[in-house]
């Protein structure tokens, strides 16, 4: 007599396993326009001196600035130190990564429960997801900033800290390709005056991108399956960052075929499509001996040339999952499985 | 239920009049209980004293939860109350009548499509989409329900009960072509839960809620005669068309106004007016409004427990609620059977 209720189990339990992909690697968004514009616009990073810091020598920040100056503070500091945020919480791993790679992940006073990286965040108070912060633990850390990531399901729960005076900025985690992936730790270094910083860790990552591309252009190019979702079966398209490091190192993604950026598929498609590299990035749970799951759930397939030459790799501990500022190791890690030699 | 019935019979003004200001007591008192607990200690001087964040925390995150909690409760509860003698059904609850099966629907396409928009409206435009499918569905299942021009409540029932397995087959469809990023929003969506709302907001909804409590109210002697049977109560002057279409109305309207906020949250408005018509007997005069006092002290109990079981997480509160209902409804249902009564 209760449909409703129970059919909306149905369609939470089937897919739960989806969900867990999409929160694994956040908000992942394709979600057009609105966000974008808040995120990247130019009214978002206002308050950050983004024009003047690349005029200041490297290293920067307060504790190791080595250029002595005659008077007591600049109006260039004052900028600074006006708009700078002291207190940040950040509600998407990618951002959390993002603020550590660019040195001031002291300032980060609270992260989200899918936070995984680097080691600090483990002794960091965790309060919710970007979809549904805890309001009240989030406002208790008293940040004066909030980074989040766009989504359909998390508008009120931002206008909810807003209303309670936090500053929140909506950043897009850009799980699209590298270059969102470039334009969101861009974003982020300018909100908390960074921008040097930020533009130094994009030179490491194209210099490790760029690496991995030229060592790779002679070679031949296997067919590559990236698995994100196991039940229902969720390949990384063509237009997703996954995608796109299948093609920096050098593989043919069987997925191109069906485009799009997470595209479902079935277990036909994949057998036909004869993967020889599989890489099974679906695992939700850290597990030691995460290749050797993998490999047994792919044993019972031993035609497809991937499980014959045992070429099946895991997300590499959720590596592969977090699109931020790790994408040289990303890089790095695809060039491995996709050319080994 | 002779003896009750009698019981009922004999409830006085005054009865009446004390009953609910201990009920009315009882809500307050479990709404400033509830706004004392949650995720973060409060420091109580602080709330009271300087602004400061205890302060913020209470005033735009704690106190709007409960209110919300409140209204939610109180507008399942009384719907319930009023659906199940005008169905003639045990088992009507706000969920079976389509409102929450269309709202859930219209939420979804537009959780589906919609840009993650901030600022300004935009936060409105789930709730707003949502209360339409509410309304439209409400109307459809009326529509249907009509049997040569009357509201017949078995074919309403199967109405209802059919949409929302339509409904619910719909959601699973959009569900699974749409992008990935966005199931989760869905899910999160259909899980239900009570989130914070500006006032203004709460205002309208509590407008809208009350409007449909006082006209389900007006309708309490009808609906009591409504358990004599259709033809005894047309025989004593009810005109049962326009008396059931006004409940249904009133229902659909205070359903759609909620669950447009908080997604479908189920078992309050079911074991909510069983409980009290346990408790209090069968006298609608007193039960409706018990039953919205009543659903307001259950739903801002389950978000407390919601908020502080998991600590500094939260657990979503239709999981609380369909916990503590399910078992507790069994429980009604066996004694029921046990000591042969009907409803």
């Amino acid at each position: 007599m209760r449909p409703n209720c129970n059919n909306s189990f149905v369609v939470a339990s089937k897919w739960l396993g989806v969900v867990l992909f999409a929160v694994a690697i956040s908000a992942a968004t394709p979600v057009p326009t609105g966000a974008a514009e808040r995120s990247t616009g130019p009214a978002a990073v206002a308050p950050a001196p983004k024009t003047d810091i690349p005029e200041q020598p490297f290293p920067v920040g307060p504790e190791t600035r080595a250029f002595p100056s005659s008077i007591d503070i600049s109006p260039f500091e004052r900028l600074r130190f006006a708009g700078v945020p002291e207190r940040i919480v950040s509600l998407t791993p990618g951002v959390t990564e993002t603020l550590f790679a660019l040195g001031i992940g002291p300032r980060v006073v609270g992260i989200s429960r899918y936070c995984d990286h680097p080691e600090q965040v483990s002794t960091l108070p965790r309060v919710g997801s970007f979809l549904s912060p805890v309001i009240e633990a989030v406002i208790k850390l008293e940040p004066d900033l909030v980074i989040t990531s766009p989504s359909p399901g998390n508008r009120n729960a931002v206008e909810a800290l807003e209303r309670a005076g936090l500053r929140v900025e909506v950043v897009d985690e850009g799980s699209a390709s590298l270059d969102t992936i470039r334009a969101s730790i861009l974003t982020v270094s300018r909100l908390v005056g960074r921008d040097l910083e930020g533009s130094l860790l994009l030179d490491r990552i194209n210099s490790a991108v760029n690496t991995v591309q030229a060592r790779v252009s002679e070679l031949s190019k296997p067919r590559v399956a990236v698995v994100v979702g196991y039940e229902p079966l969720v390949l990384a398209g063509p237009s997703s960052y996954l995608g796109e490091l299948v093609r920096v190192a050098g593989g043919k993604n069987v997925a191109d075929t069906l485009g799009g950026k997470w595209p479902r598929t079935g277990l036909e498609f994949l057998l036909a499509a004869s993967p020889e590299i599989l890489v099974d990035a679906s695992m939700q749970e850290f597990d030691q001996d995460e290749v050797g799951t993998i490999t047994r759930r792919w044993a019972r397939f031993p035609l497809v040339p991937a499980v014959a030459d045992g070429r099946i790799y895991g997300h590499g501990g959720f590596l592969l999952l977090r699109p931020g500022p790790r994408l040289a190791e990303q890089a790095l890690l695809m060039g491995r499985y996709v050319h080994p030699e | 239920m002779p003896a009750r019935s009698a019981n009922a019979a004999r409830l006085t003004r005054s009865e009446l009049r004390r009953s609910l200001l201990l009920l009315l007591a009882a809500t307050v008192v479990t709404c400033i209980a509830g706004a004392l607990v949650g995720t973060v200690t409060l420091d109580l001087a602080e709330v009271w004293g300087v602004a400061g964040t205890d302060r913020t925390i209470f005033v735009s995150v704690r106190l709007p939860r409960v209110l919300l909690a409140a209204i939610v409760g109180a507008a399942l509860a009384v719907a319930g109350a009023a659906l199940q003698p005008t169905l003639r059904n045990p088992l009507a609850s706000p969920d079976i009548i389509g409102v929450s099966g269309g709202a859930a629907l219209a939420a979804v396409f537009a959780l589906a499509v919609l840009p993650a928009g901030y600022g300004g409206m935009g936060q409105y435009l789930v709730p707003m989409a949502a209360f339409v499918g509410a309304a439209v569905a409400s109307a459809l299942v009326y529509q249907l329900s009509l049997v040569h021009g009357r509201l017949e409540p078995y074919t309403q029932i199967l109405v209802g009960v059919i949409f929302n397995t339509f409904a619910a087959s719909l959601i699973l469809l959009v569900s699974a072509v749409v992008d990935m990023s966005r199931t989760h929003s869905i899910v999160f969506w259909l899980m239900g839960g009570i989130a914070v709302h500006p006032y203004p907001v709460l205002g309208l909804v509590a407008l809208l809620v009350g409007v449909g409590t006082a006209v389900l109210v007006r309708e309490a002697r009808t609906l009591d005669l409504l358990s004599l049977g259709d033809e005894t109560a047309e025989h004593l002057g009810v005109d049962l068309g326009s008396s059931r279409r006004r409940v249904f109305a009133a229902a659909s309207l205070m359903v759609g106004a909620v669950v447009a906020l908080t997604g479908v949250i189920t078992f309050v408005g079911l074991i909510v007016p069983h409980l009290m018509r346990r408790i209090l007997g069968s006298d609608n005069r007193l039960l409706l409004p018990a039953s919205a006092f009543a659903g307001a002290i259950f739903l801002v109990a389950c978000d407390a427990v919601a908020r502080v079981a998991i600590r500094p997480a939260e657990l979503p509160v239709g999981a609380i609620t369909a916990m503590v209902g399910g078992p507790f409804f069994i429980y009604l249902l066996r004694r029921r059977s046990t000591a042969g009564r009907d409803l």
